[in-house]
């Protein structure tokens, strides 16, 4: 049987796994709003924010709580040749194979021939990474009213600018996600803990800990995860050292936090 | 598995720079605090300080300073004196000689009876400045009284240098017995040494390095008494200059003024003085001057 300091560094293994997502009140309160967005005749949805603020996990948490009612499509790995993407789009959307080259006109082809009682909804990860000339034909596809895009991008100067160019003239939505507030990760950490029946590490976490994790990562939900398992993996060493005996264990040890920092390479030491 | 010993040591010396600058800031606050009240106490004490440091190194000066305040009376009484405190002296350097070896090591320490008496000084009314002899004897006696012991033992040794009669036997007890039994010895020895004017000149030196103005109060006092009133007039001028709460130094000048025949201006200078101070020997002077007590 695992000890609770291994069960607790394997919580914050970072996966997206929409099980694990932890429902917090703004956040919940932004990923309604992102629903909500989806059943307007908007063309495109754009998400962006910062590396680690969790679109990914809204991504794959809308792509299955959709799953149900609509068709979604969830493209969590940018397809960068243009004519595989078009090709991966006729297959999965239109169930229509083809062998050859498919370029932007041949696509559009069989988007208008295709009558699809319901428009789908495709979901695009991490779009920084699609070309200019290709965000253009999505734009030019999403004007078609037959495919609605929701698009999620890290929030750069480029990224600025492909909004500015490509979705500023079009009925769209764009919504911002940030990193958590310090009593926000408070209740993430603790949530996350709690799912996992690690009861004990959870209570473990006071504000003075949570403050100190904040200092450090700001609020950002992976370097959070990141943290966290360090901090555990240096617990659960400690353990396997009978060592424990020289830190606090009713507490998390700021100590231990720091050391966590400098091993995930948050503290520069 | 993890490395927690190196991951320890690393925390360590993270840990260490990071205290650093608050160090840095901790010690240069207090590096600023001392500077600041090393500053602010010297301002302060500068005075006393630099008073103290000539002292040590004049201290025969203040000596002389104080015989030559007596000196008016002194000369006076100097004849009827001399004769049998000599012969005191006699007796008393005969025993003390027979207590000093030649390897006794007598060591100095500044007199402050000097400025004591100055302070003194300054709260008596103007008048007791112009004492009868009467007086003035009464009051060497005090300053006799108040001479260190170590002003004994170097008076005592210039005598018995002369008599040249020395034993091995050294009873301390002796000596120290001599400033409460024979008052008078001291006080002539140090009178004949002394000429005023060059004490005074030695105290105008003194004064021009340290800018004291209980010397240069003194200087005008000594000059008034001398008749030098366009002196003292000068050096009450300075004084007021450098410290203009002293009220000997606005009395002295205000009696030079009377002297130099500005009986006018020392009438308005005394009546300005009364309305800052409310000084009551400054009204007693201003009513005298006034009614023509002093002239």
């Amino acid at each position: 049987m695992n000890s609770i300091f291994v069960n607790s560094k394997n919580v914050f293994l970072d996966t997206v796994n929409p099980k694990d997502y932890v429902q917090l009140d703004r956040v919940s309160t932004i990923y309604q709003s992102l629903k909500d967005s989806i059943k307007k005749p908007l063309k495109m949805i754009l998400l962006y924010g910062k590396p680690g603020t969790g679109k990914s996990m809204f991504l794959t948490k809308l792509s299955l709580d959709l799953a149900d009612t609509q068709n979604v499509f969830l493209y969590d790995t940018p397809i960068l040749d243009e004519s595989e993407f078009y090709k991966t789009l006729a297959q999965d959307v239109f169930e229509t194979k083809y062998a050859g080259e498919l370029n932007f006109t041949q696509f559009m082809k069989i988007v208008k021939d295709k009558n699809l009682n319901q428009v789908p909804v495709i979901l695009l990860d991490e779009a920084q990474l699609y070309s200019e000339e290709l965000m253009e034909k999505i734009r030019l596809l999403s004007d078609t009213r037959t495919l609605k895009f929701v698009i999620a991008l890290h929030k750069t100067e480029k990224e600025d600018l492909i909004a500015k160019e490509h979705f500023q003239t079009r009925i769209w939505e764009t919504i911002e996600l940030e990193n958590s507030l310090p009593t926000e990760l408070k209740i993430y950490i603790q949530k996350k803990l709690m799912k996992a029946n690690c009861f004990d590490t959870a209570s473990m976490f006071n504000s003075k800990a949570v403050n100190k994790i904040y200092k450090l990562t700001h609020g950002n939900y992976r370097d959070t995860n990141k943290l966290l398992y360090g901090l555990f993996e240096i617990y659960s060493t400690y353990e396997k050292n009978n060592q424990l005996y020289s830190i606090k264990t009713n507490q998390i040890s700021t100590k231990l936090i720091e050391m966590a920092a400098i091993h995930t390479g948050l503290i520069d030491a | 598995m993890l490395n927690t010993r190196e991951l320890e040591k690393r925390w360590l010396k993270y840990k260490i720079k990071t205290y650093i600058p608050h160090a840095i800031i901790f010690v240069s606050i207090i590096v600023i605090m001392t500077i600041i009240s090393i500053f602010a106490t010297s301002n302060t004490e500068k005075t006393p300080v630099i008073a103290t440091k000539t002292e040590k190194h004049e201290k025969r000066k203040i000596v002389a300073i104080q015989s030559l305040q007596k000196e008016q009376n002194v000369s006076t009484q100097k004849e009827i004196v001399t004769a049998p405190v000599q012969t005191n002296i006699q007796q008393n350097t005969q025993v003390q000689t027979t207590t000093l070896t030649e390897d006794t090591k007598l060591t100095l320490s500044p007199s402050m009876n000097f400025m004591r008496r100055i302070q003194n000084e300054e709260q008596q009314p103007y008048y007791k400045v112009t004492s009868s002899v009467k007086k003035s004897t009464k009051k060497r006696k005090k300053v006799v009284q108040q001479a260190t012991v170590e002003e004994e033992y170097m008076d005592i040794e210039q005598k018995s240098q002369v008599k040249k009669k020395t034993t091995n036997k050294a009873p301390i007890t002796i000596v120290k017995k001599e400033p409460t039994s024979k008052p008078y010895k001291k006080q002539i020895i140090t009178i004949e040494r002394r000429d005023s004017q060059n004490d005074i000149k030695e105290i105008i030196t003194r004064f021009k390095k340290n800018n004291n103005p209980a010397l240069s109060l003194f200087v005008a006092k000594k000059y008034y008494e001398l008749g030098n009133y366009e002196q003292a007039y000068n050096y009450a001028l300075i004084t007021n200059a450098i410290n203009n709460d002293i009220e000997d130094s606005w009395l002295i000048f205000a009696k030079s003024l009377v002297k130099l025949n500005k009986r006018d201006m020392a009438i308005k200078t005394l009546k300005e003085y009364i309305k800052y101070s409310h000084s009551g020997n400054a009204k007693i002077l201003l009513n005298d001057i006034q009614s023509g007590k002093f002239k």
